[in-house]
């Protein structure tokens, strides 16, 4: 079943999403095909090689230093003319989720999207998504080839696959941009990107105000982690509004959700719920979070918090 | 000429509601539907646009009957005209299905900006804004978060959120714009919560008859519905349980302990 992976940068080197459609299109069978568009973008090409991309379609062009809808369109469109893959892989990124439906209708094709799974028996692509902020599944079944699936990130694994790949340029244009960034204006350099993190340690309210949040980026930190933060505290000002967990805020879906001093309303939990291991902290025994969550402490974040981040300290030493 | 956009909103189940599967089918229960979050922060915006530039702004919903409660709700917050389209071929629509009925509606509006929400509540697929704009094949702006655009302008400024920052872009009209978020027009920092309907446009708009379309009327016929779609449900299934809540006991060393060996050990994130 030959597959198409879009692949994208974020932050230098590959998506998470894009090792992870890797991952999922060598179990779908491949041949694998990567195609991965941007202006130097030569240094991510061996990564592509490492998740076990068969052969990569590159294209290399100033004009796309920054995501376009309608470049990165055409390029995709042109690539599927050219592979002909039976399954189309997006990551359903904020720029995933800007292409896939706009290939889709571009290419006269159906798209699955936002989805945990994709799988292909029978000759069927079937493909399984949350709905009503995970509260059901559906699974849905894509007619016609290709098929496109946008796969939420990290719902699935990532894993090495290494391979030698064929590389070559693709053959297309960039045609005249409607919509042009003039500014990109990036968000705190150095620390790892809120939805590409492992861990992601939260703060609400109960912290009482901006400076309750250093012990969080200690811990943050020491567990190799991202700094969220509900609306109430993005809203005070607290914390910038990248940080903000939530229905309007980012959704992410770490292996370890610490959420510290937050009470858990239901928006904010549309931003966290698949989250692996939920853990809560807050002074409030009946504070909803605690029933999403996999482990709870009922006690003040301002004590417990540092007395974690020592135990962490100490684990970490021995 | 006054600028002109167009709203596609959505009608969607209360997001407190309780859902129960069984047998394939997806039940959900108590709870109003409501006007689609995302809708709204998009309606919200086209609103601003109207109170600083005198913008006409024309709401489409597609839906049974009941979705005239949203439309209705938007001429109460102050939308200036609204549509429905009601026909049960629209049922089992994908994507490109919704689409092909909106953009048959746009195309009857002539708009200088289409809004909608860059996902809905309920399937969270955030097809429609893209479908849309390339079967109109004008320029959009998805996750879009801040909007400047002035009277008789020929392109717009829009602010989007990606995971790395945000973005500054310039948009010919007439574009899509996807909203994420909603963010005041003089203050980019300050987010905008939707407006309230008044009582008295509220009662006025339950009053005015909404003007209903069929996809024969809009020329969509065998474009839309299960039939058309390439993408359909097959099966639905309840959400996988988390295991019960374990709170761990003691004082806070004692339990910052035992959390931290859950961490290394359960977790493996230490």
């Amino acid at each position: 079943m030959s597959v198409l992976v879009v692949a994208e940068a974020q932050g230098g080197r590959l998506a998470r999403a894009t090792r992870e459609a890797l991952t999922k299109a060598n179990q779908l069978g491949g041949p694998v095909t990567a195609l991965l568009a941007g202006s130097g973008i030569a240094a991510l090409l061996p990564e592509l090689g490492t998740f076990g991309a068969d052969k990569i379609l590159h294209v290399d062009d100033e004009r796309l230093r920054n995501y376009a809808t309608e470049a990165w369109a055409q390029i995709t469109a042109d690539a599927i003319n050219e592979v002909k893959p039976e399954v189309v892989l997006f990551g359903a990124t904020v720029n995933g989720a800007d292409l896939a439906p706009r290939v889709a209708a571009r290419v006269g094709a159906g798209l699955a999207s936002n989805c945990v799974d994709v799988t292909v028996a029978g000759g069927k692509v079937t493909a399984h998504r949350p709905l009503l902020n995970g509260k059901a599944f559906e699974t849905l079944e894509v007619e016609g080839r290709p098929a496109l699936v946008s796969l939420r990130p990290m719902a699935l694994p990532a894993v090495e696959h290494p391979k030698n790949p064929e590389v070559l340029r693709l053959a297309t244009d960039v045609p005249a941009l409607r919509a042009i960034v003039r500014e990109a204006l990036q968000g705190a350099a150095g620390r790892i990107s809120l939805t590409e993190a492992d861990v992601v340690v939260s703060g609400g309210r109960g912290l009482k105000g901006p400076e309750g949040f250093q012990m969080l980026e200690e811990l943050a930190d020491l567990l190799g982690g991202a700094v969220g933060a509900s609306r109430a505290v993005t809203d005070a000002k607290w914390r910038p509004e990248q940080e903000q967990v939530g229905q309007t805020g980012k959704t992410v879906a770490p292996t370890l959700y610490l959420a510290v001093a937050i009470s858990g309303a239901i928006q904010h939990l549309a931003g966290m719920s698949s989250s692996k291991y939920i853990v809560a902290i807050n002074t409030d025994p009946d504070a909803p979070i605690f029933k999403a969550a996999n482990y709870g402490i009922v006690g003040d974040a301002f004590k417990v918090v540092p007395l974690l981040i020592e135990e962490v300290r100490r684990l970490k030493e021995a | 000429m006054s600028v002109h956009i167009v709203v596609c909103l959505k009608q969607v189940p209360d997001t407190e509601a309780k859902v129960q599967v069984s047998g394939g089918k997806i039940q959900v229960d108590g709870g109003a539907a409501i006007m689609d979050p995302y809708a709204e922060l998009a309606l919200e915006q086209a609103l601003q646009v109207k109170d600083r530039l005198g913008a006409t702004v024309a709401v489409v919903a597609i839906g049974a009957p009941q979705a005239i409660d949203v439309l209705q709700r938007a001429l109460g917050m102050g939308a200036t005209s609204a549509v429905l389209i009601e026909d049960p071929s629209l049922e089992g629509s994908d994507g490109s299905g919704i689409a092909r009925a909106l953009a048959a509606v746009v195309r009857r509006e002539e708009p200088d900006m289409v809004f909608c929400g860059l996902r809905a509540y309920d399937d969270q697929a955030a097809q429609v804004g893209p479908y849309l704009a390339e079967l109109l094949n004008w320029p959009q702006v998805t996750a879009a978060a801040w909007l400047g655009v002035e009277q008789g302008a020929t392109s717009a400024t829009v602010r989007r959120e990606t995971e790395g920052g945000i973005e500054v872009l310039e948009v010919q009209l007439p574009a899509v714009l996807a909203w994420h978020k909603s963010f005041e027009p003089g203050a980019p920092e300050t987010s905008l919560n939707p407006r309230y309907p008044t009582l008295p446009m509220l009662m006025k708009a339950k009053r005015t008859p909404v003007p209903r379309l069929t996809a024969a009327e809009l020329g969509v016929e065998g474009q839309v519905g299960q039939a058309a779609a390439a993408v359909k449900r097959v099966d639905a299934s309840p959400a996988p349980g988390r295991p019960a809540t374990q709170i761990l006991r003691g004082d806070p060393a004692e339990a910052a302990k035992e959390l931290a060996r859950l961490l290394r050990e359960e977790a493996k994130v230490v």
